[in-house]
């Protein structure tokens, strides 16, 4: 019992990081046809911002705001710049132009904050609550509450709005909303700025509970892509489900004693589920499938 | 003027890169500087130690070059397999104490194995989905793989040298010289193996994946096997470069192998130009380089992480063609000067070296050159072919090799001969197009009245013996059977229960409004989707479960609506992809330039010529597919589907986009066609064309058989034309007052 | 003045070029079909009009306006409404939704919003029983009716109709015919395109017939349905009449 209890409390914070990661992801695929890779990145980039400002003396209400619309902004150029100049030679290649980003985005931040990883303002207070007897930290808790809170509220804005409801169907089908007065460029564009506000919100909860450094921060990304595509990439709430899977396989690992010992195994689980639904979910080749040109 | 004078003058459209570098005083000089670079004076000790981590970033960009470049399978995971060769070449030096050359093949070997596991998942996954694939396997790599006791424990080798130190072959690795020129010989000849790689079948048949899966399966390319082939020759080369890795330093850590170490092998080839074998090279000589001046200048101190991803930007966004075609464009400026030198070395110096110092002999593109410039008869005289590998085996393993089931267990075809069928040809009496097919016995005696010498044997100048049919359509032998044929996506019955036949030398035409199922019909015959019910025969075997490429072995060709040709690549190479089904020669004979594939290529290359002749195609060859017309590149399909020496061709909306004049001379050529040998069936929107040219035809309403008969019955078929123009109707409106 | 007026429109799509000089109009109130043989451009007339494609020469005028290059979502707020073939809804949006997103153009009217989507349920009862169910399960025809409500939920001054029968039975095919017919009665110009020559004679007030991109014939609906000109451009010369050397391809033009 007691150990079910830890493995439950470990794996809180991965699921809310995770599904918070997965839910951007799914919202740009969505609307872009595109797997970012440079999510990780953006994320990380946020939450050196904040971490800046707030050592510049902004307090957490003024510094919050700034770092989440820093990585809108992100999100947005990354589109405009990496995305959409290869529109006409293929996703693969927009995809390969996210894997540009991330390099510059890493080097980037590198460059002006250095390579060592450090530690991060923290957005909820010290200390931890203790269940049985088991502890949990307010940061890791407060991930979890964070990232229930973010999921309702892309719940309401995409599917009780009108923006919501415009960028739902531009993803959808563009050639449909462009001939409805919807700009399906602008509706894009409005999903990777979601997807930035809401990478920059888990990698500056995230950062404040693990660390702050240019790659390692960036690399927790990949476990939530594992969680999209686990969830099938359509959906916000497969992406959810993706991630409860990803996170609770690397909280449940550690706390199995006979798995325990291998160093990586979670990480080795989830390669081979993730393959898995991949292999198992493709399909012959179809006529429709042919895209010529080099990448 | 010599004949390699008058090549020069006739500069070519497309490149013919064994012109550009074999015997191209630059790159002579190239050569020279690197086989005497440790020995230059301004070398210093940690610049050779930067030329050698140069020949290891070239070794993986090659592999890449290969995987990403040429079949476009994206990959983001080459660090994992460049670790899986590194750490696997450490224990068989330690396990096994094979010393360094031998060693590499094992370090292949390991990366080969690993990389088909991963194109097994590329077979399923497209795009994207495999860019992730790899992301995830490399991330795997180095957050377990890596991190197994069992697998990184012999990460440290001490290496012996070769030889006695008194003697003369005597190569100790650790000594930075010596071990410049092992890996960059190695360098060498990774790139010398996969430039005959690439002009062999094999190489075409990554580019036709690449360009087209579909039509690559039409000309049987088999999708699958090319994949993994790929993956597996990837591998190798990237286990490979992680051995030179171990035995340049010794001692590999797994910081060596991080996922990111991926994307900046990526950028590596993506700044190289991605296609390109010699832009690799030069990327990886950049960013090593790179290394030395980010560590000699102060001023940069700190910026180097910067730049890879800089320079992949930059390229990616501005400059796709990367190094290369940075390259080519340098290469345009200065040719009139090195043309000049380039001819006077081989018109003088070279023939006077043996043909080992150009390496011209045994590149398969220059032995294919030099044939060209033999007199035409004596390409008539094949040299005897040696049997393939497979057929020298022993009795025993042969007949066992045959039992795995391959795609070669579908008896290939004979090829139409086109030779024989001209050869019974007459001039054209007054410059038209054949006639119709007569219902009489075959009975025109060939008379072999010679055409004005030189003069070309196009669809116009020469008239063939009309092809005769049994008047009765029963009588007549069938090629193509669908059998009570329905095809259902989901709850929409598309196709309901549709039977029709082909019969030898006939055109047939289908056709139907819009959504009526042709074109599920179609693919259903073609191979791109199964039947729910029913069965299709082709050539008397039921193929109703076979693949696109196993049908094209049967000899079916067919050309696509959507026009499906690689379109950077001149006309002549897309139509030599199609030479693939009847080329004989293997993997190995590609790779070494075995008599094979000479013969092979030489046959090939012949056929293309004479397909495009007969279809006067041939001022168009040189040219690139994405610069022509689009009437020119409908007749390019045709004559692809020609030059596989298919028996049966099917065509997808071949008059679609074309004008009156385009296509009443599709109709001539397709008529011409038939008259060579070949059956057609074709779908068409454009009823007045196909009625012009079928000998029969089948009308689709709804996904049901409506009518069949010949033409003229169609035409006035009552339920034809309420199918097309809609049943009569009640006008409903009053006079507008328009 | 018309209200759409066409003039020598050239439109290619990349290499391929599918509409050489074509000319056409509608006035305030008509119903005009545009027909022939598929491949012979009539798609490709609507999608120039409503804004997905640009012209390359020629010129499109709506309401005096020159319309032309402009993309198409600055174009439908203009009262052009566009009903491309297949439909072309949003599969995983409902029934309600999709009409909500028809009315786009017109949001900040949320009285009018009532008002449309009560007068289109009222033509389409079908649709008022599946309002909360998601596009793509409906069935051909009642995805056909959603794409005709969800045109009209803009009230648009001219309707683009591409291929309103394609795959229905003829009886549903014969309902949408009589509901367009309540519309353009009721003020909306209509350009249809359709297959079934019959059909859109029967309901139109004028015709064009196009091949190979250009118009090869026009008329009052009326005339047209006995010109045997007609019949020859769907199926040839030999079509219906004794078959005649397949090179020509006569040019009438029937006023």
């Amino acid at each position: 019992m007691a150990r079910l209890l830890v493995f439950v409390l470990l794996s809180l914070p991965l699921i809310g990081a995770y599904a918070i990661f997965s839910l951007g992801l799914v919202v740009i695929y969505r609307a872009s046809k595109v797997l970012n890779l440079a999510h990780g990145a953006m994320a990380m980039v946020s939450a050196y911002l904040f971490n800046a400002v707030s050592e510049a003396g902004l307090p957490l209400f003024a510094a919050l705001p700034v770092a989440v619309a820093a990585g809108g902004v992100l999100g947005w150029g990354v589109e405009r710049l990496f995305v959409r100049p290869l529109r006409t030679v293929s996703t693969t290649a927009q995809t390969v132009g996210t894997v540009a980003a991330f390099g510059l985005l890493v080097a980037g931040a590198g460059k002006i904050w250095g390579t060592g990883g450090h530690g991060a303002t923290r957005v909820f207070p010290e200390g931890q609550i203790t269940i049985a007897s088991s502890g949990i930290r307010y940061g890791d808790l407060g991930l979890f509450f964070v990232m229930l809170v973010v999921s309702a509220g892309l719940y309401v804005l995409l599917q009780r709005t009108g923006v919501g409801l415009a960028m739902r169907g531009a993803a959808d089908n563009p050639r449909a909303a462009s001939l409805m007065g919807v700009n399906p460029q602008l509706a894009t564009s409005g999903a990777w700025v979601i997807g930035g506000s809401t990478a920059a919100v888990a990698g500056i909860l995230l950062a404040a509970v693990t660390i702050l450094h240019p790659v390692v921060l960036s690399l927790q990304a990949v476990p939530a892509l594992v969680a999209a595509l686990i969830g099938g990439m359509g959906s916000l709430p497969g992406a959810l489900i993706g991630a409860a899977i990803v996170g609770g396989t690397q909280g449940l690992v550690p706390a199995l004693p006979s798995l325990q010992r291998i160093e990586g195994s979670a990480q080795l689980l989830l390669t081979l589920l993730a393959l898995g639904v991949m292999a198992a979910r493709g399909e012959r080749y179809v006529a429709t499938d042919v895209r010529g040109g080099a990448l | 003027m010599s004949a390699a004078a008058e090549s020069v003058a006739a500069a070519p459209a497309v490149k013919q890169r064994e012109w550009r570098w074999v015997g191209n005083p630059l790159v002579l000089l190239l050569v020279a500087f690197v086989l005497l670079f440790p020995w230059l004076p301004f070398v210093s000790f940690s610049l050779l130690g930067t030329a050698n981590l140069a020949a290891y970033y070239a070794m993986v960009a090659v592999s890449l070059v290969v995987l990403t470049g040429w079949v476009g399978q994206i990959s983001l995971g080459q660090a994992g397999l460049v670790g899986v060769g590194a750490y696997v070449t450490g224990h068989v030096v330690r396990g096994l104490h094979v010393t360094f050359p031998v060693n590499l093949l094992w370090a292949a070997a390991a990366g080969a194995i690993v990389a088909i596991a991963l194109g097994f998942v590329a077979v399923r996954v497209r795009g994207l989905y495999l860019a992730v694939a790899t992301l995830i396997f490399s991330w795997m790599a180095s957050e377990f793989l890596f991190r197994q006791r069992w697998f990184i424990k012999n990460a440290e080798v001490t290496l012996k040298p070769f030889g006695d130190p008194d003697a003369f072959p005597y190569f100790d690795w650790t000594s930075r010289r010596t071990y410049f020129y092992g890996a960059w010989a190695v360098v060498a000849a990774a790139v010398y193996l996969m430039a005959n790689l690439r002009d062999s079948k094999t190489g075409r048949a990554f580019f036709a994946v690449r360009g087209s899966e579909v039509a690559a399966a039409s000309m049987g390319i088999s999708v699958v096997r090319t994949k993994l082939t790929a993956f597996a020759i990837s591998g190798a080369l990237a286990g490979v470069a992680g051995n030179l890795l171990l035995i340049r330093d010794q001692v590999i850590t797994a910081d060596s192998f991080k996922v990111e170490v991926s994307l900046f092998f990526l950028a590596i080839a993506v700044v190289g130009g991605l296609s390109s074998l010699g832009g690799a090279v030069a990327a990886s000589i950049l960013f090593a380089g790179l290394n030395e001046v980010f560590f000699r200048v102060e001023a940069f101190a700190g910026w180097l992480e910067v730049v890879p991803p800089v320079l992949l930007t930059a390229v990616l966004l501005l400059y796709r063609g990367g190094l290369a075609a940075l390259g080519e464009a340098i290469q345009r400026r200065i040719s009139p000067w090195t043309d000049k030198v380039s001819v006077l070395l081989r018109q003088r110096v070279l023939p006077a070296i043996a043909g080992a110092a150009t390496g011209a002999r045994r590149t398969v593109a220059s032995a294919v050159r030099r044939a060209g410039e033999v007199p035409a008869e004596s390409l008539n005289a094949e040299p005897e072919p040696r049997t393939p590998l497979r057929r020298r085996l022993p009795a025993p393993i042969a007949s066992a090799l045959a039992r795995i089931p391959t795609s070669r267990t579908i008896p290939t075809q004979p090829r139409l001969d086109l030779d024989a069928v001209v050869a019974s040809a007459r001039p054209s009496q007054n410059g038209n197009a054949p006639h119709p097919v007569e219902t009489v016995e075959p009975s025109a005696p060939s008379t072999d009245v010679a055409l004005p010498s030189g003069a070309p044997l196009t669809w116009r100048t020469i008239q063939l013996p009309p092809v005769s049919l049994a008047a009765a359509r029963e009588d007549r032998p069938i090629l193509i059977e669908a059998a009570g044929v329905t095809v259902r996506f989901g709850g929409l019955v598309a196709v309901n229960n549709v039977s029709l036949t082909v019969r030898e030398h006939e055109i047939v035409g289908l056709i139907g409004p819009n959504g009526a199922g042709k074109t599920t019909t179609f693919n259903s015959i073609a191979g791109l989707n199964e039947p729910t019910e029913g069965r299709v025969f082709i050539y008397g075997h039921d193929v109703t479960t076979w693949t696109v490429d196993q049908r094209a072995r049967l000899g079916v060709g067919r050309t696509f609506q959507a026009i499906q040709l690689l379109p950077q690549l001149s006309v002549f190479e897309n139509l030599l992809v199609a030479t693939h089904v009847h080329n004989e020669s293997g993997l190995l004979s590609h790779l070494f330039v075995g008599p094979i594939t000479l013969a092979a290529e030489r046959d090939g290359r012949r056929q293309v010529r004479r397909v495009a002749e007969l279809l006067e195609l041939e001022e168009y060859l040189d040219r690139r597919v994405a610069d022509l017309p689009f009437g020119v590149l409908r007749m390019v399909e045709v004559a692809r589907a020609l030059v596989s020496g298919a028996r049966l061709i099917m065509l997808d909306e071949p008059a679609s986009g074309l004008d009156n004049n385009e296509t009443e001379r599709l109709a001539q050529i397709l008529r011409f066609v038939r008259d060579l040998g070949v059956t057609l069936l074709l779908i068409e929107h454009d009823v007045q064309m196909v009625t012009s040219v079928s000998d029969y035809m089948y009308v689709l309403e709804y996904g049901a058989l409506l009518a069949e008969g010949t033409p003229a019955d169609i035409q006035r078929d009552p339920r034809v034309i309420a199918a097309y123009l809609g049943e009569e109707a009640e006008p409903v409106l009053e006079e507008a007052s328009a | 003045m018309s209200l759409l007026d066409v003039e020598d429109l050239d439109v290619s799509y990349g290499a391929v070029q599918a509409l050489r000089g074509l000319s056409l109009s509608v006035e305030a109130g008509e119903m005009v079909a545009l027909l022939g043989a598929n491949g012979a451009g009539k798609t490709t007339t609507l999608r120039a009009i409503s804004g997905l494609l640009a012209p390359r020469g020629g010129t499109i005028t709506f309401e005096g306006e020159r319309i032309d290059g402009n993309p198409a979502y600055q174009l439908v707020g203009k009262g052009i409404a566009h009903l491309p073939e297949g439909r072309d809804l949003f599969p995983s949006l409902t029934v309600e939704e999709n009409l909500r997103y028809g009315h786009w153009t017109r949001r900040r009217d949320r009285g009018d919003y009532k008002r449309q989507l009560d007068k289109v349920m009222d033509h389409f009862p079908r649709l008022r029983e599946r309002r909360t169910q998601v596009a793509r399960t409906l069935s051909g025809g009642e995805q056909q009716m959603l794409g005709v409500a969800r045109a009209l939920m803009s009230s648009p001054k001219l309707l683009l109709v591409d291929e309103l029968s394609l795959g229905l039975a003829p009886m549903i095919v014969r309902q949408l015919f009589e509901i367009l017919d309540g519309v353009n009665q009721e003020g909306t110009s209509v350009l249809l395109v359709e297959q079934f020559v019959h059909m859109a004679l029967a309901h139109t007030h004028r015709a064009y017939v196009l091949a190979k991109g250009q118009v090869v014939l026009e008329g009052a609906s009326r005339d047209m349905a006995d010109n045997p000109d007609l019949v020859a451009s769907y199926l040839g010369e030999g079509g219906g009449a004794e078959p005649e050397a397949p090179e020509r391809k006569r040019r009438a033009r029937a006023r």
